[in-house]
């Protein structure tokens, strides 16, 4: 008994210090606002209140690669859907640090990031949604998944 | 009537994404994780943060990283390790694997080691894959008379190092084939890297350009990570954006360091280093 408290104080006390952490947090939604039914509506990464955001926590200097797996459309009810895409141009990383500059890239691709000078890194997401002219009413949805790998 | 139908068709419809707010990712701790023979156990700290239950998996595969073309760093992941490949899949085990963290809740994930028995002395590596849903999927969206709601569920996969060791395992670096130029407003650094020994390099390279009177004009570091062999890509950004003409001398060291992992869990190798000198015209 003695020994197997002693085991799980041991791996308690070897949970590192907060710093030590990475973690992603989602800060502001996509949102593409009023659209007009049957017209295509962007968003710009750039967009100060419009474009998704994530926040990526991660000790300083640790190099990360940042995998976004997009869909091409939400499925609606009935089998019906709506068309979602993303541009080349259409995701932006920035480091929370002093002279970090705003890189472009595209979500589709993988990106690696490096905690140069701090520990936050900002991603804004932008996109295009198509709605057509006799786009079906009801609930549309589907799913990004973050990869973040730590090498 | 027929223009209230033309009318219908362009109302607009706010479309809102709610792809934050429903799905929340969790924090891991620490992000690479070093299992002993010895105690052959190890530990994840997991805390969702928001205000959301999120569901969470651990799962584990095997994969290292390599390097690209352009000397970008990616994961090769290999679905079915050779015998001769060092996976520490399949007898890496995470208890629970699966769990719901309610809001502010945080949860240890213990990691038990059950190697074959006769497990030769060495480093053995897997990857720990921490995936975190939102407990549902409500699909909900500013909605109007468009009738139209959408949504977009997050789901968040942090994959982090797992290193085995078993007895005495030691690493080193053999770098060699180091290029430098002028790209643009950087110098481009090019090294190639090859694990010694039994173990991973997990290490960090610091370069530093100076000019003829030794002045250093640009530097950079970057971790690095060894498993077998890779040519990273270094750059360096040039103070104003250009060089003036003449001759520099590139230094770079490749070292055991890194800032982002507790010095404990990093095995000691003698600092390897090189250099080459820059003409610029």
């Amino acid at each position: 008994m003695r020994f197997q408290l002693l085991v799980m104080l041991s791996a308690l006390a070897a949970v590192p210090p907060a710093a030590a952490q990475l973690a992603v947090t989602p800060v502001r939604d996509l949102e593409f606002g009023s659209v007009i039914v049957g017209v295509p509506s962007s968003v710009a990464p750039s967009h100060p209140t419009r474009s998704g955001q994530f926040r990526i926590t991660a000790p300083r200097n640790t190099k990360v690669q940042v995998r976004l797996t997009l869909p091409g459309e939400l499925a609606g009810p009935a089998g019906a859907q709506l068309p979602i895409g993303f541009a080349s141009s259409d995701a932006i990383a920035v480091g929370d640090w002093p002279g970090s500059t705003p890189e472009s890239f595209n979500p589709q691709a993988t990106r690696n990031l490096q905690f140069a000078g701090g520990t936050i890194y900002n991603l804004f997401l932008g996109g295009t949604v198509t709605p057509a002219g006799n786009q079906r009413q009801g609930n549309y949805a589907a799913t990004i998944t973050l990869t973040i790998t730590n090498f | 009537m027929a223009i209230l139908r033309t009318l219908g068709l362009v109302l607009a419809a706010a479309l809102a994404l709610p792809l934050v707010g429903r799905a929340q990712g969790v924090l891991v701790a620490p992000h690479a994780v070093v299992i002993d023979h010895r105690t052959r156990s190890g530990s994840l700290s997991l805390y969702n943060p928001g205000d959301q239950p999120s569901e969470v998996s651990i799962s584990t595969f095997f994969g290292y990283p390599v390097t690209d073309s352009a000397g970008e760093f990616d994961l090769r992941t290999v679905e079915r390790p050779e015998a001769s490949m060092p996976s520490a899949v399949g007898w890496v085990e995470a208890f629970p694997k699966r769990m719901v963290l309610q809001p502010k809740e945080r949860q240890t994930v213990r990691l038990l080691a059950r190697p074959p028995a006769g497990l030769r002395d060495g480093e053995y590596w897997a990857r720990l894959v921490v995936t975190a849903r939102a407990g549902s999927v409500p699909v909900t969206g500013v909605d109007d008379s468009s009738g139209i709601t959408v949504g977009l569920n997050l789901e968040v996969r942090t994959v982090l190092p797992l290193q085995y060791r078993k007895g005495p395992v030691a690493t080193s670096v053999r770098a060699s084939s180091l290029k430098a130029d002028v790209k643009g407003d950087s110098l481009a650094v090019r090294l190639s890297l090859v694990r010694q020994g039994t173990a991973a390099f997990i290490g960090t390279v610091r370069g530093a350009l100076a000019d003829s009177t030794g002045r250093t004009v640009a530097a950079f570091s970057s971790p690095v990570a060894v498993y077998y062999e890779v040519e990273p890509r270094f750059a360096a950004a040039l103070p104003g954006g250009r060089l003036p003409q003449g001759r520099y001398r590139l230094r770079v060291e490749v070292t055991t360091e890194r800032e982002d992992l507790p010095p404990e869990t990093l095995l000691a190798a003698r600092p390897v280093r090189d250099s080459l000198e820059l003409n610029l015209p």
